[in-house]
């Protein structure tokens, strides 16, 4: 009775993982949070930038969110969530900005944006009242870090296929596609990328089927 | 069947081929072999991704579907001809599989697939691209053309300038440097009639675009008629509302809606052109404009409908009115009797 309730316990939570990286990633199958990453992320180092400054609010953000009781009225709570992000900000732009201090400003508007991002009002109030605080965090934890994984390679292959180079040293590849460091381009590449991810989430599927 | 009328997507399809083909053989004379072969090049790779990706959506071929060829010559018209051949690969690959199948193939796109190629590799490579060979100059075979061979299109030194560089004949024979197959005035006015005579291309949307941009030209550029001139054949204006803005694919279905279509497509090309200096606007705002034919439709079949539902309960009251008045006729013969 034990081995089955461990059974089902790590199967719930091996389902959390892989929803949280891949079947629900939020940014190629949420498509949330996306405009800091086609503005923002045109290389290596903007995306590892973005992807330090979405965990280190976003954390924070949801795990002080996660002590707002669900008694208090749905308005004031998505208030009391951005005031929480702001109170996160304070730390977080000082250390961030500390450590880098030239890509934080680059990042302009979209830094202080991140404190309301759609991937912290939807998670607070999708999982914080219907599962526990374990599950919560590990739900958390790996959303992050498939969003994370997600910016730095779209970083790292616009940077490749849109300027020729990485982390600003040029490969010489033998052609450059400047369209990709576009906003324009930067949202096909995403939208390429989001239909990638689905097809290897088929791929796997039918695999597992047969 | 894409249009309201009773032409068939093969019919309209051929039409275009026939025209596309005149513009080539025009295109061949003026610009050599070289010319034929990005032709046949962009055409070829247009038809093999059109293949590929019908196959790899698992969807029946159709023999009679011919759009993946008026596609490859449409956007092999719009090319220099010493478009790099790489290049001209690209564009014909992202046309078809990017712009015309991700968005469920013929007839469900929701612009240009041409003009969404060409904007593709031209915001790519713009030096390549956006750079032209004199007529009837030999070019040289290589994928790169030597810089000495290329020279400004005269759309560029018009906008730049603000007076055109060629006379009004050359204009009409397209002796002048820029796309391969957009600029012969003479052509493509021909092939207007054609099309529209053949209602292969709407009149209504066609003619709207037409008088409106020439109109606000001549009076931008001071009532200059050659201006005008160099407004339709340079910048591939006159080709792209023919062959780009008119795609019966991505045209609204009403009439009103047309119209309405072709005013913003006029608008927005003399503004891009004029506004943001930039050469082909025609091509932008083809692009731009199409999104837009689909919520004017909509807007357009929601408004007869209210028109309906109005002109119903008017109806409704007028004969109630009728019937009233008749009670009350009736009602008076009963007293007098």
């Amino acid at each position: 009775m034990e081995k089955e309730t461990d059974l089902v316990k790590e199967n719930s939570c091996k389902t959390i993982i892989f929803n949280a990286l891949l079947k629900k990633n939020p940014i190629l199958a949420g498509g949330m949070v996306v405009a800091p990453v086609v503005i923002t992320v045109d290389s290596f180092p903007r995306a590892l930038t973005l992807a330090a400054a979405f965990s280190v609010i976003t954390f924070f953000t949801l795990l002080i969110s996660s002590f707002v009781p669900k008694s208090i009225v749905y308005t004031v709570r998505i208030i009391m969530y951005a005031f929480i992000g702001a109170l996160v900000y304070v730390p977080a732009s000082i250390m961030l900005e500390y450590f880098m201090p030239d890509e934080i400003n680059e990042m302009g508007i979209f830094f202080p944006l991140l404190i309301i991002n759609s991937f912290i009002i939807s998670r607070s109030e999708a999982i914080f009242f219907l599962e526990s605080k374990g599950k919560m965090l590990l739900d958390i934890i790996f959303c992050i870090i498939g969003y994370d994984a997600a910016v730095i390679l779209y970083g790292l292959i616009r940077e490749i296929i849109g300027s020729g180079t990485f982390c600003g040293e040029i490969i010489g590849i033998p052609a450059v596609f400047s369209v990709f460091s576009e906003p324009a381009g930067g949202f096909l590449l995403l939208g390429i990328m989001a239909a990638l991810l689905r097809v290897i989430l088929l791929t796997v599927k039918k695999v597992r089927q047969k | 069947m894409y249009s309201d009328n009773s032409k068939t997507d093969i019919s309209i399809m051929t039409d275009m081929t026939i025209v596309l083909l005149v513009l080539a053989a025009a295109a061949v004379y003026y610009y050599g072999l070289r010319a034929a072969l990005i032709i046949i090049i962009t055409t070829g790779v247009c038809c093999i991704t059109d293949f590929i990706c019908i196959k790899l959506r698992k969807k029946d071929t159709v023999l009679n579907d011919i759009s993946a060829l008026v596609t490859g010559l449409t956007l092999s018209l719009m090319l220099s001809a010493s478009t790099p051949y790489f290049e001209a690969v690209i564009a014909a690959i992202f046309a078809i599989a990017v712009a015309k199948q991700a968005f469920g193939g013929n007839g469900c796109e929701i612009f240009n697939s041409a003009a969404a190629g060409f904007l593709f590799i031209s915001i790519c490579f713009p030096d390549n691209i956006l750079t032209y060979p004199t007529a009837f100059e030999k070019i040289p075979f290589e994928s790169i053309v030597s810089e000495s061979f290329l020279k400004p299109s005269m759309a560029k030194l018009f906008i730049t300038t603000g007076s055109p560089s060629v006379s009004v004949l050359e204009m009409f024979v397209g002796k002048f440097n820029g796309p391969m197959g957009t600029g012969i005035m003479i052509i493509l006015l021909v092939a207007a009639v054609f099309l529209t005579l053949r209602r292969s291309v709407s009149a209504i949307a066609l003619s709207a675009e037409v008088v409106v941009s020439g109109m606000a030209v001549f009076l931008l550029s001071g009532f200059d008629l050659q201006a005008v001139c160099a407004f339709f054949s340079g910048g591939m204006t006159l080709f792209g509302m023919i062959f780009l803005s008119c795609d019966y694919r991505t045209m609204p279905k009403t009439r009103s809606s047309r119209l309405l279509y072709g005013i913003l497509a006029a608008g927005l090309t003399v503004l891009i052109q004029y506004y943001a200096k930039t050469e082909n606007a025609i091509v932008y705002a083809s692009v731009i404009a199409a999104p837009f034919g689909i919520e004017l439709d909509r807007r357009a079949l929601s408004f007869a409908e209210m028109l309906k539902r109005k002109r119903g309960s008017l109806f409704r009251s007028r004969s109630l009115k009728n019937v009233q008045e008749t009670l009350d006729i009736l009602g008076k013969d009963d007293k007098e009797k």
